[in-house]
């Protein structure tokens, strides 16, 4: 060791500036790596804006406007408000609704803010008592029409005594049936009856009849713009395959089936055209005003994200 | 002669190892870069977040559609002032014994996540717990849903043991503006408002 040489020295140098240049080199690299980790996170992170809590204040809009709208027409007790009062009825809650909204969305450090832009009016018919059979308010007619010349119908729901229904019938003859009917003939109709528990048999015109699952609880419901039996979906009870409108919404053995119904239509004039309802809810069944649909515009603020739009609200109204 | 080359067989020496020490830690500075990435198993991954967020939301979303969720934030006891088989902070050992507790515990309780639900509403009272399990931790996220309660919407209870809860005889405006939790927010026919907020957590 006591005979290094003068090169020995030199090689020393070279060697610490080489591990430092590497050293740089490798650190340099870390940087690298470190920021194509950071776009691998960024872009793990899903979309920046926002946009899905726009989609959730138009979702909560959609729910609390069609629950106020649904409650506020169920509500009428008091006679047959006018659509102005009902619809001052409607703007008191889609206020209350704004306001909790906005104070919600504001903790996220963001604005959002809406109103009722236009309303839809139309009428409620049903019939709540759920012994009655389903003849006219005079209970003198079996077969009768519930409404004429309707456009458009939601909510449409049925509640069926399982116990009052008689099977010694023919289904779509002589057993009870719904039938909707437009000025060129075209009809859709629904037949109830008993058989192996309430069943329900759909004609849509083209020939074949389609069934649903035979339903067992004492008290079946069936939703015929939802197209459900007992909650359940059934695909023969399609209420897109019914007439576009105008059509007639009639019943034919009413006297055959006990139990409960509601439905809304976007026809104003349903108490006047039609002497088979009454106009007070003490009787059944009755005819009240009532809004179809309202129209509610949004604004939805952020940072990142400005977005107007407006929705249309009918709860119940079957999508197509 | 001999004591000069002495001391720079030294000098070399030390530069030699300070040499490797700069090219190993400069190493291990490296590595320790790629140690987390945001794809690496972990309880703070960005996936499992994302994917956490996702069922969280997803649940949520089929308990306002079922209805599940608004049967169960109204099965209360007014007169106890807490949810039924609840304490004053809400569930904590196990989920409410109920549709929406039921999916909660199938969602998460056997993956080793935790959650909890916080209730709140419009009113001079803002908010409860319906089920609290603790202090979340740095990686939790949350999903939200909104719920409206109107006057007429009835209380629930277990009226057979079918494990669904069955409507009350009596509504929400009989039997909460006196308690402590949700008051009635509109003169309408709107009750109020709810906002409920799950957060979840890997553990």
């Amino acid at each position: 060791m006591a005979h290094l040489t003068g090169e020995s020295t030199e090689r020393a140098q070279i060697l610490i500036v080489s591990a430092f240049a590497l050293g740089v080199l490798f650190v340099a690299l870390a940087v690298i790596l470190n920021a194509a980790i950071f776009t691998e996170n960024l872009a793990s992170r899903g979309e920046t804006t926002g946009g899905e809590r726009v989609v959730d204040f138009r979702g909560a809009i959609e729910r609390a406007v069609g629950a106020i709208l649904t409650a506020e027409n169920g509500n009428v007790t008091d006679g047959s408000p006018s659509y102005e009062t009902l619809g001052d009825r409607i703007e008191t809650g889609t206020a209350t609704v704004r306001q909790f909204l906005g104070r919600q969305h504001a903790r996220a450090g963001a604005t959002g803010d809406l109103s009722v832009h236009s309303q839809e009016n139309g009428s409620l018919i049903r019939q709540t008592d759920s012994g009655r059979n389903f003849t006219n308010a005079s209970g003198a007619r079996a077969d009768w029409t519930v409404a004429g010349d309707v456009t458009r119908t939601r909510a449409f729901a049925l509640t069926v005594n399982r116990s009052q229904l008689p099977s010694a019938c023919t289904r779509l003859t002589d057993c009870f049936v719904l039938a909707v009917t437009d000025s060129g003939g075209n009809t859709w109709r629904v037949s109830i009856n008993e058989s192996n528990g309430v069943a329900v048999s759909v004609d849509n015109g083209t020939g074949s009849i389609g069934t649903c699952e035979p339903a067992q609880s004492d008290h079946v419901g069936v939703n015929i713009t939802a197209g459900t039996v007992n909650g359940t979906a059934c695909s023969a009870l399609n209420f897109t395959e019914a007439p576009d409108g105008p059509y007639d919404i009639a019943y034919r053995n009413g006297d055959r089936i006990n139990g409960t119904y509601s439905l809304t239509v976007d026809n104003t004039s349903v108490s006047t055209t039609a002497a088979h309802l009454s106009s007070s809810t003490d009787t059944d069944p009755s005819v009240t005003p009532a809004i179809y649909a309202v129209t509610v515009g949004y604004d939805y603020q952020t940072s990142t994200l400005n977005y107007s739009s407006s929705v249309r609200i009918a709860p119940g109204e079957t999508d197509g | 002669m001999v004591s000069r080359f002495d001391q720079r067989g030294q000098a070399a020496t030390l530069e030699a190892i300070v040499a490797a020490l700069i090219l190993l830690s400069s190493v291990v500075f490296a590595l320790q870069m790629t140690a987390v990435t945001p794809l690496s198993a972990s309880t703070s991954s960005q996936h499992i977040e994302n994917q956490l967020e996702a069922s969280a939301e997803g649940l949520l979303a089929t308990a306002v559609e079922d209805g599940s969720l608004k049967r169960a934030l109204l099965f209360y006891n007014n007169s106890t002032n807490v949810f039924v088989g609840a304490d004053n902070d809400g569930y904590n050992a196990r989920p409410p014994n109920n549709t929406f507790g039921e999916t909660l515990s199938w969602a998460f309780d056997d993956r080793g996540i935790a959650y909890n639900i916080y209730v709140e509403y419009s009113g001079s009272n803002t908010g409860r717990n319906l089920y609290y399990r603790g202090e979340p931790s740095d990686n939790a996220v949350a999903a939200t849903t909104t719920l409206v309660v109107m006057d007429e919407t009835p209380m629930y209870h277990h009226a057979d043991d079918d494990g669904v809860l069955e409507p009350r005889s009596y509504t929400v405006s009989q039997a909460l503006p006196n308690s402590s939790y949700i008051p009635d927010a509109s003169p309408g026919t709107l009750y109020n408002i709810v906002r409920v907020e799950v957060v979840v957590w890997r553990i």
